[in-house]
């Protein structure tokens, strides 16, 4: 793959985000309804309602990933609280669907919050707001303000816009056009700035975007709230445009089962997706209903069934892939490399790249006392039971600012469980980290990671179906709010750790190799003062190791970043490390200089006896 | 104010509830043993018990005796269709592979298809078998037992623990449990993975074979019936705990339970509100089920 600073990555990765798709869509989007007839308009509303549902479930399904069977509930909501509004108080549904959106998004974020504070997820969340569904549904029905079973009517007898009330049918064509409208600039805005990358990291893998600031919570309620306020403007929409509807209708299993296969068939997670799905699916029911619908009822439904059984089995990536890939195919031909990566000839130096981490303390001056000021971490007295079992037990060292501080130890000896604790992906039994001098005992990672603890995972924690490239943003997000200020960190830190050829490849596809160095290059993304490596170099190969090697110390040495590593290769952690921390049963059995510990006559029995006669055998 | 009519009808809830219960148990332990087990995400549970009721109508229409003769048809029918789809229907046969969100977002497109394929060609009509058991019908005291639901209740408890008793102390269990706690280890120690998955799949749904019989003159039928069973199903397992068999009976007979006393306690038609509040609220304070290991990760 050749670096290609000719074109332009946004244009590459994602070939239906271009401007003038969209600007040459407003004509006839606005045009066409004025020639057809009004079967073929209704036909026009719908497409166009479906999409803006399949649109906002999409931030919640398609980006976070949390598959659910909400969006009826907030349909629903949104119906029956501006109409409410509508019938009782004489409030224009034009005002009316922002104050059910607003109700509505306060119902879902305590719904949020019940859910993900225990992060209840998958098919759990999935059962769980079906049951939310039917409870909507039964409370409706027997609750004495809104129509119990009967449902609300809304009684249109002359037009009066200023009522959202319309004799023919051409301006809900249009409403609802600005309605969808909202709802792709909302997702498309979330798709390509922070949220909806960390919305997609959520989506990939909780663990790792936790790790590198993400924090779970917020942007899981970000999702649920941003689905439910458009979901209830479309609710209202529905409302006024049907007139009539009930709780039977409103919280419909169907609606939640529709949303989801045009949301899959199109493209699931991606902005067009949906979109695209509705203009494909919806036209194609309605030709069946009206075809077959009075022979063969039903038969409509079965082809929904069997499209989202057929776009699973061999297009899990919807309608959009086949025209990605096409475009791919297109650019090969013309000799153009579909993964190219943009650069503009920078060549940053890895201390301009972190210069926040100076100044660079006296390198390796592991002689010196302990004082205050060159402290940055201090563990004391931690303990961390599983059970009955101690796996780490009364721990206490100090790390000083700018120095390689190794801990080794025989496997199950406590290595990583210290690390998650540091990291806050494990709360401690007892003890207490200080970093800066702050305690951060017990802080959840994304806070600890905000403090400027970055990490890395013994077993790599990866995004798959995000690029190399958009892995780092992930990282860069933390500290550059904006898009393009996080992209070029990103590629910075990409050209650093080597990987900037393959910033355009899907993290799945990367080599073992690639991906320790990505999770460097994420953990650094967050501009830590302490990089914590868990083992990065097990499993690659010697030269694979010499060049992570020289990359760690070209870290630490030229950005005073100060690292904390795991690490089992011995001739690695006596060319890197100042001090070393040896662990056995979640102990600390000696700490010093490799020299001191490796002369250490316990520490060779221990663990390097073993190894050395291992070695030789 | 607690009267003796009060009483009269809380113990007639119970009654009612522990027997309707035994029968979402039987449904709920074939579910638990497909999801925990094969560990496909099947959404099409509750289609498949609706195809066994309607197998039960025709097999009545058909020979005009009781539906409780039917099972005699049924289970084989429906053994016969859970391999035919196991071995042949790609809906089956691809997905073991798959993660489980797409497994369910499949399911759901197989589910959409059988049920519209059953109201296309038997249309929407609620059905419902009449038996003459209910001339059996009889009181205790005041509280009215209804013979069909005593039946149900009993054989599908019995079935119940049979099938646990089958897993926890046969080869044949030890086989399916070794299957289900690690593929691959299981397939070092020679068990054939696939076929003990297919065995599972044909277990599943051949109880259904007598839930369909058995349930077919309680309750009216009609193709999408299944959403209802599949909802309720899945609460009964995720309330019990995520392939715990026993946790799954329990969790039926709760559900049973909090359905019949939402029904006679709850104002106007929101008793079935309870069952689904009280599933909430477990997922919502207690995710990993009564009886479950935890998934959320502890930190």
């Amino acid at each position: 793959m050749s670096i290609n600073s000719l074109q332009k990555p946004g244009l590459l990765r994602r070939p239906f985000n271009l401007p003038w798709l969209f600007i040459g869509l407003i004509p006839v989007l606005l045009l066409l309804p004025l020639t057809v007839r009004d079967y073929t308009l209704n036909v026009f509303i719908i497409i166009l309602m479906w999409a803006a549902i399949a649109g906002a479930a999409n931030v919640l399904i398609g980006y976070t990933g949390l598959v659910c069977f909400i969006p009826p509930v907030f349909i629903g909501l949104g119906a029956y609280f501006s109409t409410w509004l509508l019938l009782n108080l004489n409030v224009t549904p034009w005002i009316g669907m922002f104050i059910a959106a607003i109700v509505t998004t306060l119902i879902a974020l305590v719904i949020g919050f019940l859910f993900f504070r225990y992060g209840v997820g998958g098919v759990y969340f999935a059962l769980g707001t079906v049951a939310l569904m039917l409870i909507s549904q039964i409370l409706f029905v027997n609750l004495p303000w809104f129509g119990k079973s009967e449902g609300l009517y809304i009684i249109i007898r002359e037009t009066e816009p200023l009522m959202m009330k319309f004799r023919n049918k051409l301006p809900y064509y249009y409403i609802i056009l600005a309605v969808t409208s909202i709802v792709f600039l909302v997702s498309n805005w979330i798709y390509n700035n922070k949220p909806g990358y960390w919305l997609r990291a959520i989506r990939e893998n909780e663990a790792a975007a936790e790790a590198v600031g993400v924090n779970l919570m917020r942007y899981k309620q970000f999702a649920i709230a941003v689905t439910a306020f458009l979901l209830a403007m479309i609710g209202t929409f529905w409302a006024n445009f049907l007139t009539y509807f009930d709780p039977y209708s409103a919280f419909h299993w169907e609606i939640a089962g529709l949303a989801i296969i045009i949301m899959v068939a199109g493209g699931a997670g991606t902005v067009w997706g949906p979109f695209l799905g509705a203009l494909i699916l919806v036209p194609m029911a309605e030709i069946i209903r009206a075809q077959l619908g009075s022979t063969i009822p039903g038969f409509h439904m079965v082809v929904y069934g069997a499209v989202l059984m057929v776009v699973l089995l061999y297009l899990p990536d919807g309608f959009l892939s086949i025209a990605t890939k096409g475009k791919r195919w297109l650019l090969k031909r013309n000799g153009v490399d579909p993964d190219a990566v943009q650069t503009n000839g920078r060549n940053v130096s890895l201390s301009e790249l972190f210069s926040y981490a100076k100044p660079a303390p006296d390198q390796a001056d592991s002689t010196a006392p302990a004082t205050d000021n060159n402290i940055i971490l201090e563990v004391s007295k931690l303990t961390r039971m599983f059970g009955g079992l101690r796996a780490v037990d009364d721990l206490s060292f100090t790390v000083r600012r700018g120095e390689v501080f190794g801990i080794i130890g025989p496997n199950g000896a406590g290595k990583t469980t210290t690390f998650n604790m540091i990291a806050g992906a494990l709360a401690p039994t007892e003890g207490s980290i200080k970093f800066r001098g702050e305690n951060v005992t017990g802080l959840l990672p994304h806070v600890i990671c905000k403090q400027g603890i970055g990490r890395t995972f013994q077993v790599t924690q990866s995004f798959p179906k995000l690029t190399a490239m958009e892995t780092v943003m992930v990282g860069s997000f933390l500290r550059h709010p904006i898009t393009a200020h996080a992209k070029q960190r990103a590629l910075d830190i990409l050209e650093v750790v080597g990987l900037l050829p393959k910033a355009n490849v899907l993290t799945e596809n990367l080599t073992l190799a690639d991906l320790k160095r990505l999770e460097i290059a994420k953990a650094l993304a967050t501009d830590p003062d302490i990089l914590l490596l868990d083992e990065v170099i097990s499993g690659l190969t010697e030269v694979e190791t010499e060049e992570v090697v020289g990359l760690i110390r070209q870290i630490n040495k030229e950005t005073g970043v100060t690292i904390i590593m795991i690490e089992h290769v011995m001739h690695v952690i006596m060319s890197l490390c100042d001090r070393v921390l040896v662990l056995n049963f979640g102990k600390q059995i000696a700490e010093g200089t490799s020299e001191e510990v490796t002369s250490d006559p316990q520490v060779i029995e221990a663990y390097l006896g073993q190894k050395v006669e291992f070695d030789n055998a | 104010m607690i009267t003796e009519a009060t009483i009269t009808l809380l113990l007639q809830a119970i009654v009612v509830g522990l027997l309707t219960g035994g029968i979402y148990a039987l449904f709920a332990v074939g579910l638990s043993l497909i999801l925990g087990v094969a560990d496909i995400m099947t959404f099409v549970h509750g289609d498949f018990l609706m195809i066994a009721m309607y197998l039960t109508l025709a097999a009545v229409v058909a020979t005009g005796a009781e539906p409780y003769v039917g099972i005699i048809l049924v289970v084989p029918g429906m053994a016969m269709l859970a391999y035919f789809s196991f071995k042949y229907l790609p809906a089956v046969t691809k997905i073991t592979a798959f993660p489980h969100m797409r497994q369910m977002l499949y399911m759901l497109g197989f589910s959409y298809l059988l049920q519209n394929l059953i109201l296309m060609f038997v249309g929407a009509r609620h059905q419902i078998i009449s038996t003459s058991l209910t001339k059996y019908n009889f009181f205790v005291g005041d509280v009215f037992v209804s013979m069909p639901r005593l039946l149900a209740g009993v054989v599908s408890v019995i079935l119940t623990i049979t099938l646990m008793w089958v897993i926890k102390y046969t080869d044949l269990g030890r086989i399916i449990r070794a299957a289900s706690q690690d593929r691959e280890a299981a397939s070092l120690m020679g068990i054939n993975v696939d076929k003990t998955y297919m065995l599972t799949w044909i277990i599943g749904i051949g109880s259904l074979g007598f839930a369909g019989p058995l349930l077919a003159p309680i309750f009216a039928f009609y193709p999408i019936v299944g959403n209802y069973y599949l909802m309720i199903g899945f609460m009964c397992v995720v309330m019990g705990g995520l392939g715990n068999i026993g946790g799954a009976l329990i969790g039926g007979i709760i559900m049973g339970v909090a359905l019949e006393l939402g029904n006679v306690f709850l104002p106007g038609s929101s008793g079935p509100i309870l069952p689904f509040l009280v599933f909430v609220g477990v997922l919502v304070f207690k995710p990993e089920g009564i009886f479950g290991k935890p998934i959320r990760s502890k930190r």
